[in-house]
């Protein structure tokens, strides 16, 4: 069964914990990305996704150019191996009904992401 | 016989109202935990406004979501659906407008919302709304 590493995406685009929620949003469209992983150093401390945004700092009639990217990520995790194998991935997305999980090596070094999407990638139409 | 909107639709929509601040919006979808809510404009309904649409046209660009109303924000939608139309209906009128949530209406009234997700064809990444899953909000 393929591994992890050979279905996730390697390039992440990720955010710092000392950037400000608007920096936050602009990359967001920047990249045509959803959630961004937060990461200090290679190290990933969080998570910040459009729901935080919202829920954190907008519904909470805060300024989003006074608040930081650590006061609004979601420090809970859900993260998957390199070497596990993809049958884990999927289990794992399920059980949390994720879209996508954080891929680390030891001491939560971020090496990839892999989504939904990247696990069907090879699935024929019918499957 | 094909699958009705009823059948696949989020009931009892959450509103807005498009000259309400973004904030309120905000606050509707923390409280219900949704990320889209249905825009009414007077008694008319006027499209949806998502969390990404505040990510992106209010927050992203630094805007004050006190002052920013949600008619500066949300995504004008004319087409509308019923409880009537086919799933077939959906995908077509999705594929054509590139959209992927649309407003149901019944007498006037907003009676629920259909987003991609709702349809087991997002789940193909070959069917012909593959690509809208994956693309941009609109602009």
């Amino acid at each position: 069964m393929p591994q992890v590493r050979e279905r996730m995406t390697s390039s992440v685009v990720t955010i710092e914990p000392s950037a400000t929620v608007v920096d936050a949003a602009k990359r967001m469209i920047e990249q045509e990305k959803g959630p961004l992983p937060v990461v200090e150093g290679d190290r990933v401390v969080a998570m910040i996704t459009d729901r935080d945004i919202i829920a954190r700092v907008v519904a909470a009639g805060r300024d989003p150019n006074s608040m930081t990217v650590r006061d609004v990520a979601t420090k809970d995790l859900v993260t998957i191996g390199p070497d596990q194998d993809e049958q884990a991935a999927r289990q794992l997305l399920a059980q949390h009904q994720l879209d996508r999980l954080l891929v680390v090596e030891e001491g939560n070094r971020l090496v990839g992401i892999i989504s939904e999407a990247d696990l069907r990638a090879d699935e024929g139409p019918l499957a | 016989m094909a699958q009705s909107v009823r059948e696949v639709m989020t009931s009892e929509p959450k509103t807005v109202d498009a000259g309400a601040p973004v904030v309120e919006a905000a606050r509707i979808m923390a409280d219900a935990d949704v990320g889209a809510v249905v825009v009414v404009d007077g008694d008319r309904v006027a499209g949806i406004v998502t969390d990404r649409d505040i990510t992106v046209r209010a927050v992203a660009k630094g805007r004050d979501p006190a002052s920013t109303p949600v008619r500066e924000v949300y995504s004008a939608e004319l087409t509308t659906l019923t409880p009537e139309d086919t799933v077939d209906d959906v995908v077509r009128l999705m594929r054509e407008k590139a959209v992927r949530r649309l407003p149901v209406v019944e007498g006037g009234r907003p009676v629920g919302i259909v987003s991609l997700g709702d349809l087991a064809v997002e789940r193909e990444p070959q069917s012909a709304l593959g690509d809208i899953s994956a693309a941009p909000p609109n602009p």
